[in-house]
């Protein structure tokens, strides 16, 4: 504890106005020789707005613009804005979290050009606010090796008449008790985890109080300065490392896409074990038992992140570490274009994006199959149109394809003609498949009957997607 | 024994074909499928049965083949003819096809350099369907080409081996996408129907200036399919000029455009990016068709940009349960919500992710 003597307040509450063409301005300037922290609060009906504390150094000043801060809708600390019909209350700040106080001076300059007005404002109140009075927010740590998570804290501050506010804590020291399971950085405030096991985070921090002493020099605040402690556990986890990202094509294998992905861990113990948590069915492990882990895609993923990955070592257990299975799962249908073949009459092209289970599309080529699901139903008796064999082929760059039908050869009954609307030929049921080229095989996801007219073709009664 | 007689009279037979085809310059020639005009080697080969194609293949992409095409040639096909068997590789299995060997008369050379004004090149055919595109002669065309080391000069593309073209000069301006864009865009002049539906599907695939400049250009063509179908491609590309004509046509269907037209517009609506169109888009979600307000729904949601956040919240109210999704998943994707349903789980309890969503937006009121 330290009493520094008297000094003048390092405080000040100032009316401020922005009605009409008024403007407020409110400087803090640090006239002393050290670094220097402040608090603002703005105080008005419905409020108050208060500005996370600033550290001006040596010299240095800070404005706020009530006008700017109120039409740019600033949020304040807590996400609140000052209302945009707000045009008047009282301005706020205090020293804070400066041992010795420091020298900082305020000033307010209310400016109005129709009504001609300069007004400057230099109010000191009473003594600059006591504290903060508080500790870690939250209490508690979690984090994996190699990974970092902030701490947090939460302190009240005290001002003369009474008012409590909010105070983030500036840690003076910041440690932790094993250094080989968990280290703070004391200037940002982080914790990293170093290796498996428990800690504590052990922080100190100034805490001032501020006395008003009425017979000293006509009024002067008296400063005692603490600096009390807090702590809070730290436990940290094995790290599990990898691809968050898996596919599944119904047991087929793709290129550019990833069907089994390893994950491992760095650290290090005698026994591993690692198990999926959630959405066991989506997935299959493989070389249990070490520091890394196959998985190799069994289903496709309900929502995203639905498979969760924990290993244990030496029965410690790892964060959840999170995947998503995604599959091909159906065809969004594009544009559809007839035009004009010397050989068969007609082309009609049906194109089609190949989507996952989000609805979105797959982000390069894949190979596409189609298979046939009935015999042929003629809808023109005596016709002697013929059908090809299904194809499969793969999609270049992007998971996007274009089924081409073409007519028939001009001797054929009946006659194939230009695009137009024709008249029904025959018909079949047909399959799409994504992730093989062989009919039949891969990840359906659409199910149609292929129509075709003397004129152009169409895709029927589509069922997309169709598991 | 019996097999050699038959193969000595199909090769007899098809020679006689092709030489007649050739002296007599039939006039169906240039529909006669390949298969007519086959040399069958000394040893026989599985018989080729052309069919038409049901098949997939790749979307026509006039940038990429552009790139890769070493010589672009605008010409007529004066001939072609076999040149061995080969085995081609398709769709993850090896097939058995022919080598054919076509000789091209150069009117203009898009990109590339040409010595004489004729080149021949290779380009396979399968024994069985494919989905290539077949190479007649007197062909007329835009061919991309592509030449190794040894002066071998191959298509680039068999499903694509050339694309129609008017014969006229191109303009020999710009880069050689430009040039190519212009060739086809030329098409838009011509009085033949087809020529210029043809061209509006190959402008569709070039994401050029240039391009949009030739699609806008035919919005105002007298044929419905030429019209509309330029509108689709422009607004799959993200041109909103055209939009308050879509808007139309979306909000009040008429006979006068062909459901499958009218299919295509509402469909390229989900190609839009531009901001500017929320309010438009925020409407469509109360299009008549289905198809309309999905992929508004779906344009919204892919823009993510949080001035969509009203017209997401309104998808959750619409009727189509595909609409509600993408307002869902639109906006989980904007806040970075750690909960994203797939389609089947949504449809499972949508009323839980639809009453969520819908609170988090009165919340935010």
């Amino acid at each position: 504890m330290r009493d520094t003597g008297p000094t003048r307040n390092r405080t000040g509450s100032y009316p401020w106005r922005v009605d009409h063409d008024y403007t407020t301005i409110v400087s803090i300037t640090n006239a002393g020789s050290a670094p220097a922290r402040f608090l603002v609060e703005i105080r008005y009906e419905g409020g108050p707005y208060s500005i996370r504390p600033k550290e001006l150094k040596a010299g240095e000043t800070a404005y706020f613009d009530l006008r700017k801060l109120r039409d740019e809708q600033t949020p304040d600390r807590t996400g609140r804005n000052l209302p945009r019909t707000l045009d008047r209350g009282q301005f706020y700040w205090g020293v804070v979290a400066t041992p010795g106080g420091g020298q900082v001076i305020g000033r307010a300059e209310v400016v109005s050009r129709s009504a001609r007005v300069v007004s400057s404002y230099s109010c000191p109140t009473c003594c600059p606010p006591t504290g903060p009075y508080g500790g870690f927010a939250p209490q508690a740590y979690g984090l994996s090796v190699s990974d970092f998570a902030p701490t947090g804290s939460n302190g009240e501050m005290l001002d003369c008449y009474g008012n409590v506010y909010w105070q983030n804590i500036y840690w003076y020291t910041l440690t932790t008790n094993d250094s080989a399971v968990a280290t703070a950085d004391s200037g940002t405030y982080d914790l990293y985890g170093e290796g498996v096991g428990s800690t504590y985070v052990v922080g100190h921090f100034w805490q001032i109080e501020w006395e008003f002493y009425e017979s000293e020099n006509g009024g002067a605040c008296r400063e005692w300065d603490y600096l009390p402690s807090d702590s809070a556990p730290v436990d940290v986890h094995p790290k599990i490392t990898g691809s968050h990202t898996l596919w599944w094509f119904n047991g087929e294998t793709v290129s550019g896409y990833a069907t089994n992905i390893t994950l491992s861990t760095s650290t290090i113990g005698n026994s591993y074990h690692w198990e999926a948590v959630t959405g066991g069915s989506k997935v299959s492990l493989t070389s249990d038992g070490s520091d890394s882990i196959t998985l190799t895609s069994a289903g496709k993923s309900d929502s995203a992140n639905d498979v969760g990955i924990q290993v244990t070592i030496d029965g410690q257990v790892s964060d959840q570490f999170n995947i998503t299975v995604y599959a091909p799962n159906d065809l969004l249908q594009g544009t559809v274009t007839t035009t004009s073949d010397s050989t068969w009459g007609y082309a009609t092209h049906l194109n089609y994006y190949i989507r996952d289970q989000f609805t979105t599309q797959l982000s390069s080529g894949v190979p596409v199959n189609e298979q046939w699901t009935t015999g042929i139903f003629d809808d023109y008796t005596g016709n002697n149109w013929r059908r090809g064999s299904p194809h499969g082929f793969t999609t270049v760059s992007i998971a996007a394809f274009s089924d081409l039908i073409q007519g028939e050869e001009s001797n054929r009954t009946p006659t194939p003609i230009g695009p137009g609307t024709g008249t029904a030929v025959y018909h079949w049921g047909q399959d799409w498949y994504v992730g093989s080229t062989t009919p039949g095989s891969g990840r359906r996801v659409q199910s149609d009957t292929l129509q075709k007219y003397t004129a152009h073709a169409e895709h029927q009664n589509i069922v997309t997607p169709s598991p | 024994m019996r097999y050699c007689s038959r193969t000595l009279f199909v090769l007899i037979i098809s020679t006689l074909s092709l030489a007649a085809a050739f002296v007599l310059g039939s006039p169906s020639s240039k529909n006669m499928p390949l298969v007519s005009k086959a040399i069958v080697a000394s040893k026989p080969m599985a018989s080729r049965q052309i069919l038409p194609n049901e098949g997939p293949q790749p979307l026509l992409d006039l940038s990429a083949l552009t790139r890769s095409a070493d010589l672009i040639v605008l010409g007529e096909v004066a001939s072609i003819r076999e040149d061995g068997r080969i085995a081609l590789a398709q769709g993850g299995k090896t097939i058995e096809g022919q080598s054919m060997v076509a000789e091209l008369i150069a009117l203009s050379v898009l990109k590339g350099k040409l010595d004489g004004a004729t080149i021949s090149f290779a380009f396979p055919v399968p024994v069985t369907g494919s989905g290539y595109r077949s190479i007649a002669q007197n062909q007329f065309g835009l061919f991309f080409l592509r030449t190794d080391g040894d002066k071998h000069t191959t298509i680039v593309n068999p499903y694509y081996p050339f694309l129609v073209a008017a014969p006229g000069s191109p303009r020999l301006e710009g880069d050689d996408l430009d040039r190519v864009v212009s060739a086809i865009a030329d098409l838009l002049t011509l009085p033949r129907v087809e020529l210029r539906r043809e061209a509006v599907y190959i402008l569709d695939t070039a994401p050029t200036d240039k391009a949009t400049e030739a699609l806008r250009r035919a919005t105002s063509d007298d044929d419905t399919v030429v019209k509309w179908q330029a509108l689709a491609a422009l607004l799959r590309r993200g041109d909103i000029s055209v939009l308050d004509t879509a808007e139309e046509v979306l909000s009040h269907p008429t006979p006068k455009v062909e459901k499958y037209l009218r299919r295509n517009v509402a469909v390229s609506v989900e190609g839009i990016r531009d901001p500017r169109a929320i309010a438009t888009l925020g409407r469509l979600l109360a299009a008549p068709d289905i198809e309309t307000r999905r992929s508004s729904a779906g344009a919204l949601r892919h823009m993510h940009s949080t001035a969509a956040i009203p017209a997401l919240l309104t998808a959750l109210e619409n009727s189509d349960s595909g609409v509600r999704y993408q307002g869902v998943i639109g906006l989980a994707e904007l806040t970075r919500e750690d909960e994203v349903p797939s389609v089947e789980l949504f449809q499972k309890n949508e009323q839980r992710y639809v009453s969520r969503w819908k609170q988090w937006g009165s919340s935010r009121k």
